[in-house]
């Protein structure tokens, strides 16, 4: 059993040389088989539109004069492209993904979400695409011995 | 890591929030150089609202797992 000063110096030693600048992004997140879109890198609080869409808004929004909402994902991305026609061998455009996500969850929660949230933050963040592999995988970490 | 390195800031826990973290448990223990073996991930973490029916879990919890395994509040 490693102590937390242990773990503390891996935890760094594994992110030296490793950190930048947080850029706007999409990406999927194969172990759990979600589309995150992360257009703020900030501590967030997860709340639920549906089953399969969820907004991220910022916790301390209200000390500041920054926008709530800095993200969303979206569950079940592989199942939900592969569903309604997408390409997965290729990438994927989100401002069509909304529109497919618009069709499929009918109601004002998610068009408010949609509308509301997601696509004022793809533009504001230039988030244009996100890549879903077609066959799982597994996640980029580093390769065990 | 104490609250004041790397340019992280300590703050209280958040009223009616709850902090939850998934972890994954490996099929077969995977081992690392200078680690030794890793028997599960954590795959992410975020702050939930709290339900308010049952303190300490995050609200819709029994739409989000399978079982309630344990809790502070039985």
């Amino acid at each position: 059993m490693k102590t937390p000063e242990e773990i503390g110096a891996l935890v760094r030693d594994a992110f030296t040389g490793a950190t930048g600048e947080f850029r706007p992004c999409a990406f999927f997140d194969d172990r759990l088989d979600c589309i995150r879109v992360i257009a703020r890198d900030c501590s967030v609080l997860e709340t639920r539109i549906n089953p399969y869409l969820t907004v991220l808004e910022d916790n301390y929004y209200r000390e500041t004069d920054r926008k709530p909402y800095v993200g969303f994902t979206i569950k079940g991305a592989r199942h939900f492209c592969s569903q309604h026609g997408f390409d997965l061998n290729s990438p994927i455009d989100i401002s069509a993904l909304l529109d497919a996500i618009l069709k499929a969850f009918p109601g004002v929660a998610v068009e408010l979400f949609v509308n509301g949230v997601a696509r004022p933050l793809v533009k504001e963040g230039k988030i244009e695409r996100v890549e879903i592999p077609s066959v799982s995988g597994s996640l980029p970490h580093p390769h065990p011995v | 890591m104490s609250g004041q390195e790397a340019g992280l800031t300590a703050n209280p826990s958040l009223k009616l929030r709850v902090f939850v973290v998934l972890v994954r448990e490996e099929r077969q223990p995977n081992e690392f150089p200078g680690v030794g073996s890793v028997f599960g991930s954590i795959e992410k973490w975020n702050w939930v609202k709290e339900d308010p029916a049952l303190p300490h879990a995050p609200i819709d919890w029994g739409e989000r797992y399978a079982t309630k395994l344990w809790s502070r509040n039985v």
